[in-house]
């Protein structure tokens, strides 16, 4: 048997081979009734594909959040000294997470502001010329208002710093920038959904593989597991796991809970 | 082994692993420009989709079924797409949440001769299988490669 598993960003080939796309040919489109049994997948890959914060927050688009409820949540940092790599890639992911509430807000000072934090940041584990493209559309579409194209810009720059990282071999630390952002993310969902509960809002918030899959990489990596500040994420997150991991519907007390427990690791661990 | 020998044989062992991890390369390509195919083709059909700038790659034994877990969110449209370098192939694709029902409609499957795509909504946000099979003819291995967008 012979199966690899990798994940890869197509760069610039993407944009070449979707022109290419656009063209090809001898594809006869027909519907199938080809489908997989469960019982015939003999490889199942060990790693969960983690949803980019735009497929978060276009379900959220659907819930006709108001901007002022955004703008109520937007907490713009103005320290940017962390202690170690370790500190700095966590506190990334959570200003990228700003970004995208930023945005949310149509906020442009804050956006600009964010996107030199950024960039600051990016410095600080050597990742400036990978992240000042970015740094800089950030800034010029938000003096344009176009909110799509800087939400666009803060996927891309989430991804740019996880494809160099892990092309440095630093994967750890792109697991850093993930969680920060994911733990700021939370936070931000669940102080909206707080406002106007309703179980169905509170549906996105179900997500058990995601939080055991962090729990497990961060256990996993005796780098971590010595870390005091890593050690403080790695227990909110086994808090966080039954209340995101319920099969029930997830309750207006779950979500104050799990917003207070991200809350917490952001203040006191995470932030500067 | 002489000197002068021995730096031949370097050369000749660097130059037959830098064209194997230049085919490699080359089978990836193919396989994800054929995903991408697929891709192009439902995004501008269907419309408002985004396509996310990632893609799975591996190698599967022919007729092996190979499954991507996958964080789907409530409240999304997904579309999937599996492409292949190989041709005379038949594709199978499918849908599964964690507990192994069937959550996609194969009566929505599409392909084209090198990809096959299928869309889901889910009904509630969680982990899911995106299980797919590639069966070459010659029952040779086939690479592959895996795109999704979302809207």
């Amino acid at each position: 048997m012979t199966m690899t598993f990798i994940r890869r960003r197509p760069r610039a080939i993407m944009a070449g081979l979707a022109g290419a796309a656009a063209v090809a040919v001898g594809a006869s489109l027909f519907a199938s009734d080809d489908v997989i049994k469960f019982s015939e997948i003999a490889e199942f890959n060990e790693e969960v594909v983690v949803p980019i914060p735009s497929e978060v927050f276009n379900v959220l688009d659907k819930l006709e959040v108001t901007r002022n409820h955004w703008r109520d949540e937007l907490n713009v940092p103005e320290e940017k000294d962390c202690r170690d790599r370790t500190h700095f890639a966590l506190f990334l992911g959570r200003v990228v997470a700003e970004g995208f509430l930023a945005v949310e807000a149509q906020d442009q000072d804050a956006i600009r502001s964010l996107g030199r934090t950024v960039l600051a940041v990016a410095e600080e584990l050597g990742l400036r010329h990978a992240v000042l493209p970015h740094s800089k559309s950030i800034i010029d579409e938000a003096n344009r208002g176009d909110w799509k194209a800087v939400r666009a810009e803060f996927d891309a720059t989430r991804q740019t710093v996880r494809d160099e990282m892990e092309r440095r071999r630093d994967q750890d630390l792109a697991h850093c920038v993930s969680v920060g952002g994911w733990l700021r993310g939370t936070e931000i969902v669940t102080a909206i959904i707080a406002k106007d509960y309703s179980s169905k809002r509170a549906e996105i918030l179900h997500q058990p593989q995601l939080i055991e899959h962090f729990t497990k990489t961060f256990k996993g990596n005796d780098r971590f597991v010595r870390n005091k500040r890593m050690k403080e994420v790695i227990a909110h997150l086994e808090k966080l796991e039954p209340l995101m991991g319920s099969e029930d519907a997830i309750s207006l007390e779950s979500v104050k809970r799990i917003h207070q427990l991200c809350h917490t690791v952001g203040a006191e661990t995470i932030a500067p | 082994m002489t000197r002068h020998s021995l730096i031949k044989a370097t050369l000749a062992a660097s130059l037959i692993l830098l064209t194997s991890v230049l085919s490699v390369r080359a089978l990836v390509v193919d396989a994800l420009s054929f995903a991408l195919e697929g891709a192009e083709k439902i995004v501008s059909d269907e419309g408002g989709f985004s396509l996310r700038k990632d893609f799975w790659q591996g190698v599967s034994d022919s007729g092996e079924g190979h499954a991507i877990k996958h964080h789907l969110i409530a409240g999304n449209a997904y579309w999937f797409w599996v492409g292949t370098d190989s041709d005379d192939v038949t594709m199978a694709i499918a849908i599964y949440d964690k507990k192994g029902r069937l959550v996609s409609d194969d009566k929505k499957v599409k392909r084209g001769k090198n990809w096959i795509g299928i869309p889901v909504e889910v009904p509630k946000s969680g982990t899911y299988y995106i299980a797919f099979k590639i069966t070459t003819k010659d029952q040779t291995e086939a690479h592959w490669a895996v795109a999704y967008a979302f809207k």
